[in-house]
């Protein structure tokens, strides 16, 4: 569990630009699908950027809940474009970039690149250059090599926005295994109402503050949207078919 | 105006990509393309705004041997990225103020291009690009690669990573605009850019072909895997796929289908 104990932030205090993010207290659980969603500017990113560790807190705690047994704490962060995350030249040295960094020894390195490519597929294309990956595929790269570093979390920064339409269901797809099968808590950032339709869980921000924070099931029912967010078509027709009946 | 293509292959290299492709675009209504990530639509475009030479085959307008010359208009992918100027204003006046006509039809050649894109000149201006917000900036780039109102505007990917306003707000100009050029637009959001009379061109290796709103539709509901539409509108309309005249993907228009769907076969029976 991740608990945000009266968080506090702000950038450019004092700025036209500054932005604050006021005592926020909420919490997030394993085992289900994450969904923060909110306007441009609300502060969903902050939020991303402080649970794995970007950014501190100027104020408040944000405490992570019964993860012992993990040897180092870590979150991990998928960001929108995969281009701007990818550093291997090939699929192998791109899984062990991380891996390396955290020096572990050689024969560690190459069964953890082995364990995170096969969930993807890519056991037998660790000498492909990246190059030649489509957009789908770059993503799952990107997910793998984060994977490879076992993280207890994972934020994913708006995946679905550069992804074709076959990669998006592959990438939900992943997300889906990630959550029944794993033990790795996951937070989807994302403004697509198609996207809002797989949340589980769902938390709103607005202008620094959460105005929601419970069960998709929940979010469905509220009468009034927060601002700028729009119920998934699918809902709508819902609505519009008990309506008529 | 109608820009077509004709038994084109696309090639690099000298070696065929894709094709032989057959379309056409007509003004009027909306162009759309669509395919897998990788499958040359970009590279299409880049062909018709003359970029890539590596093809045979024919590009004609009304008929003519088409010369992408100073008649084309293609806006890429996140086409923000490239502002270079420190105002609005002078970043979609820039085409124009390089060709040296006077500063007065500059200007209102610019603001009423801006008022096209739903931009008010007056509040928009003097703002600097990169403070705007996600659905601002793509409407000031892509304002500023039209301006020079050609015939032909190719976009690349104009919706992508827009939140919903920003994305149906431009939508709806993409579509005014494409009442009076030949307007066409690669997407992987078919479906909040159709219209009952958009044309789409599917690209693939193997099934290449133009077809019409409807047709694309039905033959998207029946298999999932020629093109994943949102499930909501594939399940509901699964049983009805064989009627070719299935309604626009959002939630009003599948509801006002059903409905009217409905009452036919009650008063039928």
């Amino acid at each position: 569990m991740i608990l945000f104990d009266r968080v506090s932030f702000c950038y450019n205090a004092n700025q036209e630009t500054s932005f604050y993010l006021k005592e926020v207290s909420f919490s997030l659980n394993k085992g289900v699908i994450n969904g923060l969603i909110g306007i441009n500017g609300c502060g969903k990113s902050t939020i991303a950027r402080l649970i794995v560790g970007l950014l501190k807190p100027t104020e408040g705690n944000i405490n992570f809940k019964n993860d012992e047994g993990t040897p180092y704490y870590f979150s991990g962060m998928i960001f929108q474009n995969p281009d701007n995350q990818i550093v291997g030249t090939t699929i192998g040295d791109d899984i062990a970039f991380g891996l390396e960094n955290l020096n572990l020894p050689t024969e560690n390195i190459e069964q953890l690149v082995v364990k995170a490519a096969s969930l993807f597929g890519f056991e037998n294309m660790l000498d492909m250059e990246v190059s030649k990956l489509s957009g789908g595929q770059k993503q799952m790269l990107c997910i793998a090599s984060v994977l490879a570093l076992e993280p207890n979390w994972i934020v994913f920064d708006e995946p679905t926005s550069h992804l074709d339409p076959w990669a998006r269901i592959e990438f939900w797809n992943i997300i889906n295994f990630l959550v029944t099968q794993s033990n790795i808590g996951i937070i989807v950032i994302s403004q697509l109402p198609e996207d809002i339709n797989r949340f589980q869980h769902i938390t709103v921000m607005d202008k620094g503050s959460i105005c929601f924070n419970d069960s998709s099931e929940k979010f469905k029912m509220l009468n009034e949207l927060p601002k700028g967010i729009d119920f998934p078509e699918g809902w709508k027709l819902e609505r519009l078919l008990t309506k008529n009946k | 105006m109608r820009l077509s293509i004709g038994n084109l292959v696309i090639k690099f290299n000298d070696n065929p990509f894709l094709g032989p492709i057959e379309a056409v675009f007509d003004s009027g209504c909306l162009n759309l393309i669509v395919g897998r990530s990788g499958c040359g639509k970009s590279t299409l475009l880049k062909l018709i705004a003359g970029f890539h030479k590596d093809f045979t085959g024919a590009v004609s307008l009304d008929e003519d041997y088409f010369e992408p010359e100073g008649n084309v208009a293609l806006a890429f992918q996140n086409p923000e990225s490239l502002f270079f100027n420190s105002s609005v204003f002078e970043e979609i006046a820039y085409s124009l103020s390089v060709s040296g006509d006077n500063k007065d039809s500059i200007k209102n050649h610019t603001e009423s291009w801006m008022k096209k894109w739903g931009l008010d000149p007056e509040l928009y201006s003097n703002k600097y690009p990169y403070k705007l917000s996600g659905g601002e900036k793509r409407r000031v780039a892509l304002a500023a690669c039209t301006i020079l109102s050609p015939k032909i505007i190719l976009l690349d990917e104009p919706l992508a990573g827009l939140d919903r306003v920003g994305q149906s707000d431009l939508a709806e100009i993409i579509y005014s605009l494409s009442q009076e050029h030949i307007v066409i637009v690669v997407t992987h959001e078919p479906e909040l850019l159709m219209q009952k009379d958009s044309r789409i061109l599917y690209l693939n290796d193997k099934d290449t072909a133009q077809y019409s709103s409807s047709e694309f539709l039905s033959k998207a509901v029946i298999d999932n895997d020629f093109y994943p539409l949102p499930e909501w509108y594939s399940s509901t309309l699964r049983s009805y796929a064989q009627f070719y005249d299935l309604p626009m993907v959002n939630a009003e228009a599948v509801a006002e289908y059903l409905e009217s769907y409905n009452n036919e076969s009650a008063s039928g029976n």
